[in-house]
């Protein structure tokens, strides 16, 4: 099976993380070869702000794949956060957040219960909650799209701090951060690890499952909320269309940066990794003056691509070549008769 | 995973999207000239594929050198996109707005930049005027107008100084379909007051949202009304086919519609529409090329530069031609 | 109640109720039956409370809105009840239907729907091949081929709406006997087909039997991997067909046609009965969901709120229906 190195390496994946950096590294060199303008501060800068949203949405849904599970409501969540934030934020849009991610906190849980306690798949319960939340997100605004006047929240938040950071960037990185110490360092992350695993097996053990199901679908709805209320603020707008293909390349993010829809595998560097692929990728055809069809194309194969090598025959191979070579190993080793 | 399947993950992943690449279009005339990026919306769309058409056209022929970023209507993208372009150092942006509120914030940051801009087709509220240079566009109430006005042209034909209608709108809160109903209404008010508006519903610009929610008005009022406006061709389509479904012939009715799209020509010269607006693509695409070249010139430009919104019925269909791209 | 029903099915008392009712009541067709029922009780009430609701121009209303979902809920079945959940590309191969449909009407309207047909079956191959074959996860390839089937679209049709030069109003418009609409004609042949031949076929049970124990099935030898390719290739055919129907109403094509279907069509499998674990349920309850679902749409409609009510309410129907359904279907264990 997997070859447990030392706890280090382990815990960081080993030699997968370097080679996704690598990969980043490459990406970002073909691009500046190919487009003149590609590292700049303002192109730089743009790759972060496009992080802000990407990452905190992809980070919250790759700790429900984390744990076996998948939040299909995340992309939704996004519009109906801004649209709540902009209704209720008024002078200080620091209500408004507050009750967007209050209302995240809300649905996780309702997510995580009816998932746990029905014993229903993730995929199904959260389908329900996207097409309400959706129509939600219509109701709110009465059909309208939601304004602010309120330039200065949004030039706060935005505003390049360091030349290509800005608050919301950072607030991205300090959510990659404490997610990172929950994993590492705290039993709710090994439990959340245990059920995505082998659930069953986990449990006998003493995981708790139903509160492992709590925190992910909380704080994938929570960070969704909190995204798409800072991403209002920025454009001073909500509207009920927005995020409408962040779920589709969250789930391309997390699993190129090596989240398995299986379940147990992968973690926030990682996922780091891959969603600044991704934006790369995007930025870079984007610079390159592509269509948004090209791009919708392009982001479709490499899911497509990513999703069949997730998939059961090509891990059935690669099962069969470890155990190939591991016969051969024996082979080697034992003495001849 | 292990190392080896993850490995071969990233690698097909980047190769998948290498693969891709040469998908990509860049749009840049040859000719020298000053740099302008255009920002634009999708050309999923007919009226936006034609519109950059015919700003390339015009902007080649001052000698512009173009570069096109296309966004799906998204304005967190397009902000984005506006970060990028303001990091290649252009002459001059101009940007149609994937919304005209959220492209506020952007507009402010690249005034504060010193680049000359236009902003083309969405205006956003007027009262952030000085965060852009020119703007070129239709005028929505303007629009509205003119369409109420064909409508009392079309009762009167009838015989008719009153009666009523129903009015399908665009996404509720948007400007074009704020302004497009208030100048119709308004003229109407004026012009024919014995015309009523029994009930609105909207159709978003789409067709088959548009068939539903007509189908419903006609279930409601159904023998009532005279005729319908609709804020746009593609959504009187639907209107067409709700109505047919309904037993009711749709030459009965008066149907005024807006744009002078494909929709509208097809049902203009079946006669099964009555009049339309045309706004013309083209005219919005020259119109935004033509200000950032005078810009660029250092001539004086206009703040808000309006297309014209000429009355359509049968007889004028062939005015329509070049906006369908006949 | 129900604890009681299921006594009386194993144990016969002298119990007089009806054995009609019993079998009304039978947990694994509670559901599918119940939403019969108040879809007959919704039509009832709306003829007695709302002007002109069962007038020609209303009922024409509901069987259009319900013929195009309805053909692609009938292919949603199949995934389902194969234990894949759904297939999330049904509005973007509808959407590239409508293209195909435009471009090639001046060929002959039948030559026009065999090729819509051939495309949907491309379109569902390829992804029964990648979920069927390579074990990929359902939901997210079928997303993914969404992508790529729209995104080939839009580079194809550069956008444009495009207008068939043909007659395409057999379908658009046309009628039966000069009452049903071809549309709802067409809906309820494939339904009744759809319906045979998950009933009385091999193939049907197979599927079944795939979707109530992946693995029991393939270890008892059934060809698990086939069935599920053909089970992805009658949906994206289901798919196609419903294009077709929303081109035909103005013979135009654009890719903005058919942007709800998977909802809807989800939203009428799962009310309808047919359970998201797989193996159970009929072909003609994911019908009766979408004609419920069509009934409900209607009559908000006519009552004056928006679509955008509408979409909350079938997403609150979809949440409903799944806890309805796992609570009927824990008591049953």
């Amino acid at each position: 099976m997997t070859s447990r190195k030392n706890g280090l390496m382990r815990r960081l994946g080993g030699a997968s993380l370097l080679v996704r950096a690598g990969l980043l590294v490459v990406i970002l060199g073909v691009f500046s070869v190919l487009s003149p303008n590609f590292i700049n501060g303002y192109n730089v800068y743009a790759l972060m702000q496009t992080f802000a949203l990407l990452g905190m949405v992809t980070l919250g849904l790759s700790l429900t794949m984390i744990a076996g599970e998948f939040d299909l409501s995340v992309g939704s969540m996004v519009a109906v956060a801004g649209l709540i934030t902009l209704k209720l934020g008024g002078s200080s849009m620091i209500v408004g957040t507050l009750c967007a991610v209050g209302f995240g906190v809300i649905v996780g849980l309702v997510n995580a219960a009816i998932s746990s306690w029905l014993r229903v798949s993730s995929l199904v319960v959260t389908v329900g909650t996207m097409m309400t939340l959706s129509g939600l997100a219509y109701w709110i605004g009465g059909g309208q799209v939601v304004s602010t006047d309120n330039i200065d929240a949004g030039m706060f938040l935005d505003d390049p701090i360091l030349g290509i950071f800005s608050a919301r960037s950072l607030l991205a990185f300090a959510a990659f951060a404490a997610v990172f110490c929950l994993m590492r360092f705290t039993r709710g992350g090994r439990d959340i690890v245990a059920t995505g695993s082998r659930r069953q097996v986990a449990a006998a053990a003493g995981a708790r499952l139903g509160i492992s199901l709590a925190i992910v679908f909380v704080i994938s709805a929570g960070l969704s909320a909190l995204a798409g209320s800072l991403i209002a603020i920025s454009l001073t707008t909500a509207s009920p269309e927005l995020g409408a293909n962040l779920m589709l390349q969250a789930a391309s993010a997390a699993i190129i940066g090596g989240v398995a829809l299986s379940g147990g595998v992968g973690g926030p560097i990682g996922v780091m990794i891959g969603v600044f692929i991704l934006a790369t990728l995007n930025n870079g055809l984007s610079a390159m003056g592509a269509n948004a069809s090209a791009v919708l194309f392009a982001n479709g194969l490499v899911l497509l691509a990513v999703v069949i090598l997730d998939g059961r025959l090509a891990r059935a191979l690669l099962e069969r070549l470890r155990e190939h070579r591991a016969r051969q190993h024996l082979a080697a080793a034992a003495p001849a008769h | 995973m292990s190392k080896s399947l993850n490995a071969l993950l990233a690698t097909a992943a980047f190769a998948v999207a290498a693969m891709a690449g040469p998908l990509a279009t860049t749009a840049s005339a040859a000719a020298e000239g000053s740099k302008v990026i255009l920002l634009t919306v999708t050309d999923e769309c007919s009226y936006c594929a034609l519109h950059k058409k015919a700003f390339l056209e015009e902007a080649a022929k001052h000698g512009l050198e173009v570069e096109v970023k296309i966004n799906n209507f998204d304005p967190a993208e397009q902000a984005n996109q506006v970060d990028q372009a303001l990091g290649e150092r252009p002459d001059a942006l101009v940007v149609w707005p994937a919304d005209a509120n959220a492209i506020v914030p952007s507009l402010r940051k690249i005034k504060t930049a010193g680049v000359p801009l236009v902003v083309t087709n969405s205006l956003p509220d007027q009262k952030y005027s000085k965060f852009w240079d020119a703007f070129t566009g239709p005028d929505d109430i303007g629009n509205g107008s003119t369409s109420a006005e064909a409508l009392i042209e079309g009762f009167k034909e009838r015989g008719l100084d009153e009666g009523n209608i129903f009015v399908l709108v665009g996404p509720l809160g948007t400007p074009p379909q704020i302004q497009r109903l208030e100048g119709f209404t308004k003229t109407l008010e004026e012009k024919a007051p014995g015309i009523k508006i029994l009930g609105t519903q909207p159709g978003n610009w789409d067709q088959t949202q548009s068939t539903d929610a007509a189908a419903s008005l006609f279930t409601q009022f159904g023998d009532k009304v005279q005729g319908v406006y609709a804020e746009a061709d593609n959504m009187l389509a639907g209107v067409i086919v709700a109505a047919q479904r309904a037993g009711i012939d749709p030459k009965s009715l008066v149907l005024v519609g807006h744009n002078c799209s494909i929709e509208g020509v097809t049902a203009l010269e079946n006669g099964t529409q009555y009049a339309t607006v045309l706004q013309s693509p083209i005219d919005d695409g020259i119109y935004a090329a033509q200000a950032v070249a005078n810009l660029l010139d250092g001539k004086e430009v206009e703040n808000i530069t309006y297309l014209p919104h000429p009355m359509i019925k049968q007889a004028q269909v062939k005015d329509c031609y070049p906006a369908v791209g006949k | 109640m129900i604890a009681m029903t299921q006594k009386a099915t194993t144990a016969m008392p002298a119990n007089p109720s009806s054995p009609l009712l019993q079998r009304f009541m039978r947990p694994d067709r509670l559901q599918a039956n119940a939403v019969k029922l108040v879809t007959v009780l919704l039509l009832l009430w709306g003829w007695a409370t709302i002007d002109n609701f069962l007038s020609t121009a209303n009922v024409n209303a509901i069987l259009y809105s319900v013929a195009a979902v309805g053909i692609a809920a009938v292919g949603m079945a199949f995934i389902t009840l194969s234990g894949n959940l759904f297939m999330l590309s049904m509005g973007a191969t509808a959407a590239v239907s409508t293209i195909i449909f435009a471009t090639t009407l001046h060929l002959g309207l039948p030559a026009t729907l065999a090729l819509v047909v051939i495309f949907g079956a491309i379109v569902g191959l390829l992804q029964g091949v990648v979920v069927g074959w390579a074990g990929a996860n359902p939901i997210i390839a079928t997303i993914a081929i969404a992508s790529i089937v729209t995104g080939a679209g839009a580079l194809y049709s550069g956008g444009l709406t495009i207008v068939g030069q043909g007659d395409a109003s057999w379908l658009g418009v046309g009628t039966f006997a000069g009452l049903v609409p071809n549309q709802v004609v067409l809906f309820l042949a494939i339904a009744v087909l759809a319906e045979i031949i998950v009933e009385r076929t091999r193939f049907g049970r197979e599927l079944r039997l795939i979707g109530m124990n992946p693995s029991a099935a393939s270890v008892a030898g059934l060809r698990v991997q086939r069935t599920l390719t053909i089970a992805f290739l009658v949906a994206g055919t289901a798919a196609a067909v419903a294009g077709a129907l929303f081109a035909s109403q103005a013979a135009q094509g654009n890719l903005r046609l058919g942007g709800g279907l998977d909802f809807d069509a989800i939203a009428a499998v799962l009310v309808g009965g047919v359970a998201i674990k797989g193996g159970r349920g009929r072909m003609m309850d994911a019908a009766f969901g979408a004609l419920f679902l069509a009934v409900v749409s209607n009559i908000l409609l006519v009552k004056g709120l928006a679509f955008e009510v509408q979409l909350a309410v079938k997403g609150l129907v979809v949440v409903a229906a799944v806890i309805l359904g796992a609570l009927i279907g824990g008591i049953k264990r």
